[in-house]
């Protein structure tokens, strides 16, 4: 019955921020303008008031520059979503492009493949993010990921960026 | 806790490289706390996608690449084509391409939010779940007279330790202890500097770069000039930029603060 109204109370300070909480919601459009410009930011006044820099004390002084959010929409997830399929695109492709490679002993065999997969990821994939609109352009994405992936993982072995894998014996 | 196999198992006839799967699991792991964090941050979009494009593309080249200056005499290093063929798999090397790389993607595809926190805490959990392969498989570190100083065969390539049969530095289990306590300390340090966009990044990267520096102390790598390595040069220059730059960043903010000030006196003066 007396509840006071909850704006006349003191700034909250310690709460867990609400913008960590909404997965989805309408986002400002970037307009590419940060308030900073350097990520170097407050990298050695983290630890001089770490809970009370948030809302209190700098009125006065340079404005906290607000983490700017993404243009994050509903269509982010499927824009994920397009990545993961691109991503399982090249690897279904290069498995094929690996399993002929195999045969290929010499370098320059090995070379052309190789060139022909970083051509189908970077080339495809850029043309796609290029072309296309909204989440599409996950799948293009994903295909770059993907041989990043596999070149990471498989140490070049699967993407013909270390073609003394084939001439070693196993 | 000596190094093990080289292949962790089988799986239909194809042995499974224990580096590579820890590297693979690393990456999976680093993924998944990626993707929570721009959800969190309502940064899930294809922008990110491409961001992440970059910083991985930027991590392959940089591991492969980075046995190319391992000598100041430019004779004695490999060609571009053979550090391809047989660079190491450097960290370092990988990290800092990858920090070039999302900066290439950012600039090609016009996007200008900060996404260095998001990529912080995914990066330790990473580094810390792929730096079992290196245990597993790696000389463990340098001779030590200390207790829990471990044995490894003396196979183990690149380690005077292993060959003489003494006890060695578990160097990478201190550095798994380092990823998992910086883990932690992100996520505790998220919300108090929430308004600091890139903090958690530079708190994360100047942390390891300081660890990683100390710990080459324990690890089996080659000296090169002046009882250091090549990481800790390596790290010696990263760290005297970043520290010019923050100083710099610093003076540009101070000078910046006390225009503000000045004007918002003139303002109530008036």
């Amino acid at each position: 019955m007396n509840e006071p109204p909850e704006r006349d109370q003191p700034p909250e300070r310690d709460q867990p921020p609400e913008r960590d909480q909404p997965p989805e919601r309408d986002q400002p459009e970037p307009n590419g303008s940060e308030p900073e410009d350097s990520p170097l930011d407050s990298a050695g006044t983290g630890e001089d008031s770490p809970s009370e820099d948030a809302e209190t004390d700098d009125n006065s002084s340079a404005p906290p520059p607000e983490p700017e959010p993404g243009p994050e929409s509903e269509s982010g997830l499927a824009a994920v979503g397009m990545g993961c399929l691109g991503m399982l695109a090249f690897a279904a492709l290069n498995l094929v492009f690996a399993a002929a490679m195999v045969n290929f002993l010499d370098f320059g065999g090995t070379l052309a493949l190789a060139i022909v997969m970083f051509a189908a990821a970077f080339g495809g994939g850029g043309f796609i993010v290029a072309r296309s609109v909204g989440p599409m352009k996950g799948f293009g994405i994903g295909l770059m990921i993907s041989w990043a992936l596999l070149s990471i993982i498989t140490a070049g072995y699967c993407t013909g960026l270390n073609p003394s894998l084939y001439n070693t014996p196993h | 806790m000596p190094p093990v196999n080289l292949v962790l198992f089988h799986v239909w006839g194809f042995a499974v490289p224990t580096h590579e799967f820890f590297v693979f699991l690393g990456v999976a792991v680093a993924a998944a706390v990626f993707f929570r964090e721009a959800r969190q941050r309502g940064q899930l979009s294809w922008q990110t996608l491409a961001v992440v494009a970059g910083a991985l593309v930027g991590g392959a080249i940089g591991m492969r690449l980075s046995g190319w200056f391992r000598y100041l005499d430019p004779m004695l290093n490999p060609s571009l084509l053979e550090a391809w063929r047989f660079g190491t798999h450097s960290i370092l090397g990988g990290l800092a391409l990858a920090y070039v790389g999302v900066h290439v993607a950012k600039k090609l595809i016009g996007y200008r939010v900060r996404t260095g926190d998001l990529f912080a805490p995914a990066v330790a959990l990473g580094m810390a779940v792929g730096r079992i392969g290196c245990l597993l498989t790696e000389a463990p570190g340098r001779p030590t007279e200390l207790p829990w100083g471990v044995h490894a065969p003396g196979s183990v390539p690149n380690c005077p330790g292993c060959a003489a049969g003494a006890p060695m530095h578990p160097s990478f289990v201190y550095e798994i202890m380092f990823h998992l306590a910086a883990f932690a300390a992100l996520y505790w340090l998220k919300p108090r500097l929430r308004h600091r966009s890139g903090a958690l990044f530079t708190v994360y990267v100047a942390g390891y770069a300081v660890f990683r520096f100390a710990v080459e102390f324990t690890r089996a790598n080659e000296t090169v000039w002046l009882e250091l390595t090549r990481p800790q040069w390596f790290l010696t220059a990263g760290i005297l930029l970043a520290v010019a730059r923050a100083v710099l960043y610093y003076r540009t903010r101070a000078g910046r603060d006390a225009t503000t000030h000045e004007r918002a006196r003139e303002e109530t003066v008036t």
